[in-house]
């Protein structure tokens, strides 16, 4: 809002915003794979061999595209070129009054995507501070435990980075886990279709948000049934942490969950082509 | 149908003879039961016309409300106590974190110089063990976050410190209570005056919770010949010894007993060190005394001065959870450990070497002890040399014995660090690789405001926890 109404407040909103992007665009390499291996199957699934890329960092992305650097450029590049800034607003002394944001507009989000996401899977009885607490003793267990040795079996997304520097990195560190155990589809029962009563089975693809929720749920589930080893309020994020860390090191039972449903996405593909779906599509 | 009666002889049917003889029907090996009654042995027949191998109907009877066993994780329970030593582990350094090189270390100058305020300073490995071997190290503090246990040198920290040590320096007792917001650094300026302790070597004992010892967890038990009857805790006592003695060592062995202990159940010849004699007993009954005579031999002129320090204030300013044999409720201060501290902070104890007695306040598990708030209100006042607060007349549950023992000490308030400081832990937070941003004017001073005007734990809660705690 300020940038809008002088220049130099643009100039100081430009500084700032440097820090926070470069963390925006870390959080984004964990969370996307990249974009070559977009809806593929994961090379465990067809079974190429999975050679792990060197990992290089992003460059610091200095002037990330939102509208208070936009802005903020523009007017720098005015001022570049030796114009007056409120050429256009005659008769104005400070240039037009700003746009004021939406009610729904976010300059930036408070937590990371994923964070805000888990937490609010990790929360019982409404309780989100309770949850919040979970979450970041979750980070901070992920943060001094040791590195963790990735199976060459339970191969994570393609281009993550090497295991030892996750620990440093929390939260790359559960959306690594989180996003390479999420399923990729899941297989929908359509009642009745098959004919003789029976359910046809078709796959469905899921968004990034939905097979994430998945993952978590198959994680806590998992996490219910290991036992507390110790006592107080730390236990469940320190159970949590450990399953987290066993999906990383390909010990967790959730990779199994993981492969049956792509089986049985795999097979119920010969139902896209069944009768009773090519008919209901015509119709 | 068959009468009871018998039929040969018409006697009529009595209790006795309904009984079968028992030494008839079976043979028991002969049992210690005393002959005079026959119940024990009438009820110890054998079971098994009463054994059930299940219900008749077993398989047709509904079962309800029981649950199924044996599901779930089969492994090992834990063992008593591992599930509180885990929660309680103190956890001094994360292998992952960064390495940052090039901070000086801890001296005992560095605590007491206007110019290192700001500074971090990692602690060296000799004042490490010492420190935990005292208990200076709380669980609740984020050690375990970092490669190496570092510490700020704030202003409080010089200024505190500053006075006690030139005052002790002096041969004269400091005796003061630290105060101050919940999370602001208490505990921690505790263990900043426990290391210039240990530095400017100093015999320190350290009481690290205070709850311990008055919330009936520890064993305790009446000292003989005591008026009004006193309690020691035996097994707590015999481990703060070996605290003492451990952390303590090198200046203990130098010391030579000077009293003659003829009382004491061990013999203690007269050129044994102070060291051997913390160490004379592995017996809990034995403690007290030993620990008595340990006290009695520091308090002689010509030994070290005392540093006595005690965390959790509030919960020794009442009455305790342990009961006496006429099952009264004890007041803490009739617990001999306390006491000691007690008089020693209430200025009873006359130390000829100079003694540094810290009560530590907490704020975050604490009591509200009416007493105690009022005597050090009116403590700080007289420091200020403001008007006295006067007590509150509708009150009447003031407890002298809390008066008397905070009498005249100094309140020492523990305040929010400037933004100077904040800005220095940050950047070491940073170069650890715990604080993924950039420090500059900006982010030190929205982390500090977010901390509440720089208060200190809030600043590792605002800046070292992705989301809040």
């Amino acid at each position: 809002m300020a940038s809008k109404l002088s220049p130099w407040g643009a100039c100081r909103s430009l500084t700032i915003r440097t820090r926070s992007i470069l963390q925006h665009g870390q959080r984004q390499t964990a969370a996307r794979p990249p974009p070559g291996s977009d809806g593929e199957l994961p090379p465990s699934m067809t079974g190429q061999s999975s050679v792990e890329k060197s990992y290089t960092p992003p460059p610091p992305e200095h002037f990330a595209p939102n509208w208070l650097n936009a802005d903020a450029i523009a007017n720098l590049e005015k001022v570049a070129a030796g114009e007056d800034l409120f050429d256009e607003d005659v008769g104005l002394k400070f240039g037009k009054l700003a746009e004021l944001p939406g009610k729904n507009d976010h300059l930036q989000k408070r937590y990371p995507e994923v964070i805000d996401q888990v937490t609010k899977l990790l929360m019982r009885d409404g309780k989100l501070s309770k949850a919040q607490r979970d979450m970041s003793l979750i980070l901070n267990f992920l943060r001094t435990s040791s590195a963790p040795k990735v199976s060459p079996l339970r191969p994570l997304l393609p281009g993550a980075p090497p295991a030892h520097t996750l620990p440093l990195n929390p939260v790359l560190y559960l959306t690594l886990a989180i996003d390479s155990v999420a399923p990729l589809l899941r297989v929908r029962n359509m009642k009745g279709m098959a004919g003789g009563g029976n359910a046809l089975e078709l796959p469905e693809p899921m968004a990034a948000r939905q097979r994430r929720r998945v993952a978590v749920m198959w994680i806590l589930d998992a996490v219910n049934k290991k036992k507390s080893k110790g006592s107080g309020r730390g236990m469940f994020a320190h159970r949590v942490a450990e399953e987290i860390i066993s999906v990383i090191e390909g010990r967790s039972t959730v990779w199994d969950r993981r492969q049956n449903v792509h089986k049985l996405g795999t097979a119920a593909r010969a139902n896209l082509n069944h009768p009773a779906l090519l008919a209901k599509r015509k119709k | 149908m068959a009468t009871a009666n018998c039929w040969r002889c018409l006697g009529r049917p009595s209790t006795q003879r309904l009984l079968a003889p028992s030494s008839l029907t079976t043979f028991k090996a002969p049992t210690s039961v005393a002959a005079f009654t026959t119940s024990a042995t009438l009820l110890a027949k054998d079971d098994s016309s009463f054994s059930m191998k299940g219900h008749v109907r077993t398989g047709k009877r509904l079962v309800l409300g029981k649950k199924k066993k044996g599901r779930g994780d089969r492994s090992k329970p834990p063992g008593p106590g591992e599930r509180k030593a885990f929660r309680k582990r103190i956890q001094l350094s994360n292998d992952n974190a960064l390495k940052v090189s090039g901070l000086p270390e801890l001296e005992a100058q560095k605590l007491v110089d206007p110019a290192a305020v700001g500074q971090i300073v990692s602690l060296p490995t000799d004042l490490v063990d010492q420190l935990r071997t005292v208990e200076a190290f709380k669980p609740t503090q984020n050690w375990g976050l970092f490669r190496s246990p570092h510490m700020l040198v704030r202003k409080d920290t010089v200024d505190f410190l500053g006075d006690l040590t030139k005052r002790v320096g002096n041969k004269e007792t400091v005796r003061t209570v630290i105060e101050g917001e919940r999370s602001v650094g208490k505990s921690m300026l505790g263990l900043q005056t426990m290391a210039a302790g240990f530095m400017n070597k100093m015999v320190v004992i350290n009481i690290p919770e205070a709850q311990d010892l008055v919330e009936a967890r520890t064993d305790y038990s009446p000292i003989p010949r005591t008026t009004p009857e006193q309690f020691s805790h035996p097994s707590y006592i015999l481990k703060l010894m070996q605290a003492i003695r451990s952390a303590n060592e090198e200046i203990l062995s130098k010391e030579i007993v000077k009293l003659e202990h003829i009382h004491l159940p061990v013999s203690v010849s007269r050129n044994s060190s102070l060291a051997s004699l913390a160490n004379a007993t592995k017996e809990p009954e034995f403690a007290w005394p030993i620990f008595n005579a340990l006290w009695q031999e520091l308090l002689q002129p010509g030994r070290p001065p005392i540093m006595f320090t005690l965390d959790g204030l509030s919960h020794i300013m009442r009455i305790s959870d342990y009961r006496s044999p006429s099952f009264n409720l004890i007041h803490s201060h009739d617990l001999a450990l306390i006491r000691l501290f007690v008089e020693a902070l209430g200025g009873k104890t006359h130390f000829p070497n100079g003694a540094a007695i810290v009560g530590v306040t907490t704020k975050g598990n604490s009591l509200k002890v009416k007493s105690m708030d009022k005597a050090l209100e009116q403590a700080a006042a007289d420091q200020a040399g403001l008007p006295i607060p006067e007590r509150d007349a509708f009150y009447s549950k003031y407890d002298e014995r809390v008066f008397e023992a905070l009498k005249g000490v100094k309140v020492f308030d523990v305040k929010s660090i400037s933004k100077l400081e904040a800005r220095s832990l940050m950047e070491y937070w940073a170069a650890s690789g715990v604080l993924r941003m950039r420090v500059d004017e900006k982010t030190v001073s929205e982390k500090w405001t977010l901390a509440g005007n720089g208060v200190l734990g809030e600043l590792e809660r605002a800046s070292l926890y992705v989301s809040r705690l």
